[in-house]
């Protein structure tokens, strides 16, 4: 009977039955897993407050006996990242971020750039290092980058015109060829979404920097909110996928909105 | 199952779909409503269909009640000031089991969730904010779970509630009465210490 231990981040926990819970772990040596945790809701001693999303665990499963998902032995906290769950700001996008990597990984691939991008990202919005905002424009960017299909941001996808060399002040979006295009190349007939240099020279950057880097980026919170504006259609876009939590995300900016309207 | 007359083989299938029940306990609870006399497998089937008829929310609280408010919402002898704010109706019969709260509730029917999609506008939180504005309570205990989403959802309600005045509270969290602290994990452990009390 083969047993896996590894460092794994909740992704996704759903009620099974009366006692048991169905977990979904993103783990740093066998990629995303599904396990059972056999009488987790009821025993105050097995898993008492460690299968909490966004939690990084150290994790033990032993493979069940049937045809069955293999089962949860032992799960001890490293991270429980407490403060996440203190604001709901910090709460959806911890989601987002969790839904985006438990619908792109497939069961047992493994993806330790992108293990680690998740945990230091949930680490950054415990620790408050970077504001939530900027913090998922990195994280979603990396993410691409780690995945393969990244923006193309240094030139024009269709005439490969350098970016920098451009008059415009405005580049449009090309979702769908995963770039944008010059003023020449962009479509004249319809309104498309528009980049401003500012946002793809912040975009740019954070692709090449790591989290230390990004976090001593001050961009204008125009930038952050063209630059989320563009990533939030693209990465839903290349899933194939409308995503819960950034529904959530879009209802909770609403009424945020409301409020400083009122 | 098959090996049943059609009517006992229907009575299974419905049973069986209830939760926590097995095909096998489908039959043996069959056979005992079959071997049963008349009058009691009719006051069970009277017993669902009065429930279902006769159960909805309260119009205030929206716990489950039997008319347009609930018992404990027109109980005068419970204190209006003050409103326990829990996630389902089970959580507000925890807590009057426990004896310890002598306000009013209100149960919000679900809990915030980004990964279901479940936001703001899905629970009962503009009817909590109307409840407030329309006055004469002095406190919200804030009584959601302790997993993630029910403290993310207690972290929203006070974020929308401090602009009424109200005093805000949460329920404290730490070591369970009876608990063994090595079975505790720490980040129980930590809000237990953080939130400790002069003795
Ligand atoms: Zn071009
Ligand atoms: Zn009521």
């Amino acid at each position: 009977m083969t047993c896996i231990s590894t460092r794994a981040i909740v992704l996704r926990k759903i009620e099974y039955g009366d006692a048991d819970l169905i977990i979904t772990l993103f783990s740093s040596d066998q990629g995303k897993l599904t396990v059972i945790a056999k009488g987790a809701k009821k025993s105050r001693k097995r898993f008492s407050g460690v299968l909490e999303l966004f939690s990084t665990l150290n994790i033990v499963t032993r493979e069940s006996r049937g045809r069955g998902l293999p089962i949860l032995q032992e799960a001890s906290l490293i991270y429980p990242f407490v403060n996440i769950r203190s604001g709901i700001e910090k709460t959806a996008y911890a989601s987002y971020w969790s839904e985006i990597v438990n619908v792109w990984m497939v069961d047992g691939q493994k993806q330790p750039g992108l293990y680690s991008l998740l945990e230091s990202c949930l680490d950054a919005l415990d620790q408050g290092h970077m504001t939530p905002d900027i913090l998922s424009v990195f994280f979603q960017i990396q993410f691409m980058k780690l995945c393969g299909f990244g923006p193309t941001l240094f030139h024009c996808t269709a005439c490969c015109q350098d970016m920098m060399e451009t008059q415009s002040p405005y580049m449009a979006v090309d979702i769908a060829r995963g770039g944008i295009l010059c003023h020449n190349c962009q479509p004249k007939s319809f309104s498309c979404q528009n980049l401003s240099k500012g946002t793809i020279k912040l975009l740019q950057w954070m692709e090449k920097a790591d989290a230390v880097r990004a976090a001593r980026l001050r961009p204008t919170p125009c930038s952050i909110h063209e630059g989320l504006d563009f990533l939030e259609s693209f990465v839903p876009h290349h899933l194939g996928k409308q995503l819960h939590s950034l529904t959530f995300l879009r209802q909770l900016r609403a009424v945020s909105l409301n409020r400083h309207v009122c | 199952m098959n090996y049943y007359p059609s009517a006992i083989q229907n009575l299974i299938k419905r049973l069986g779909r209830l939760p926590g029940i097995g095909e096998k306990s489908a039959e043996r609870l069959a056979m005992h409503i079959l071997r049963s006399p008349r009058n009691e497998a009719e006051q069970l089937a009277r017993a669902i269909l009065d429930m279902k008829d006769n159960i909805r929310l309260c119009a205030i609280c929206f716990g489950l009640s039997e008319g347009e408010t609930c018992s404990l919402c027109a109980d005068s002898r419970r204190n209006p000031g003050i409103v326990c704010v829990v996630e389902q109706p089970a959580d507000m019969i925890s807590m009057e089991r426990s004896g310890a709260f002598f306000g009013r509730y209100h149960i919000l029917q679900g809990v915030l969730s980004p990964l279901d999609g479940i936001g703001p506008d899905n629970i009962r939180i503009r009817e909590l904010m109307s409840r407030i504005e329309s006055g004469g309570i002095g406190e919200v205990v804030i009584a959601t779970s302790t997993s993630v989403e029910g403290e993310a959802t207690a972290a929203y309600l006070h974020d929308m509630l401090q602009s009424t005045g109200v005093k805000i509270t949460r329920i404290a969290s730490g070591v369970p009465m009876g608990g063994d602290l090595k079975y505790v994990d720490q980040a129980t452990l930590k809000k237990a210490m953080d939130t400790r009390h002069e003795f």
